[in-house]
């Protein structure tokens, strides 16, 4: 299959929407599940999906456990724009790297396409 | 230049969706497929509906409304909007220069 790269910005918080599934992982896996390049960027709210002590409201899928499948769908880093704070819930498998302004604008240059949750 | 078109958000908040397909498609652009995604599904049911229809009788590209939104929003999908999976998302941005989104 031809390949495009997705870049997704998720700049809103963990469980907004308080829906079963979150919109923005289940973009995210949809387009790593299908062999695409798949970046994924956490700023401004979306940090939050960092915060391990956030539990999943009643019916939502633990979106901790999504952070830890990534590398399973060869999304093996973590963009951030701002450090996070505290311990991660992420698997050892999964880095997290802070970038730029400059840095986060080159992202999105290059970029087939871009999908912003915010 | 191929595009393909992501609304993400109720149509009061994505006006500029339809006004830019309508505008690009006029001007020779192709679009093969506006996916609408979250609160976009209710594009199918509010009047805007039949201005997408229109377009996509008139230039042949696909509405497709993703399923588990659909769900979400109570939306059944018509002859016009058909129900599919983020995985026909993925194939649009796969076929198409840009994935453009609105919301």
């Amino acid at each position: 299959m031809a390949k495009a790269s997705w870049l997704y910005i998720v700049a809103s918080v963990p469980y907004r929407d308080r829906t079963p599934s979150d919109p923005a992982f289940d973009a995210i896996m949809a387009s790593a599940a299908f062999g695409q390049l798949t970046s994924v960027v956490l700023t401004g709210a979306g940090l939050a999906y960092l915060d391990p002590s956030i539990e999943p409201p009643e019916g939502c899928t633990d979106l901790r456990k999504h952070l830890r499948a990534l590398p399973l769908y060869d999304v093996d880093t973590l963009y951030v724009t701002d450090a996070p704070s505290g311990k991660t819930p992420l698997a050892d498998d999964l880095s997290i790297e802070l970038i730029s302004h400059q840095a986060f604008k080159t992202f999105m240059a290059e970029a087939t396409h871009t999908v912003v949750f915010p | 230049m191929t595009v393909s078109i992501l609304v993400k958000d109720h149509p009061d908040r994505t006006t500029r969706a339809i006004e830019f397909a309508e505008v690009a498609l006029a001007k020779g652009f192709a679009i093969s497929q506006v996916f609408f995604y979250q609160a976009g599904v209710q594009h199918a049911s509010l009047p805007v509906a039949d201005r997408w229809e229109a377009l996509s009788a008139q230039y042949g590209m696909s509405l497709v409304l993703c399923s588990a939104s659909a769900d979400r929003y109570s939306e059944e999908g018509n002859a016009a909007f058909n129900i599919g999976g983020l995985g026909t998302l993925v194939e649009a941005g796969i076929e198409n220069e840009k994935v453009i989104t609105f919301g």
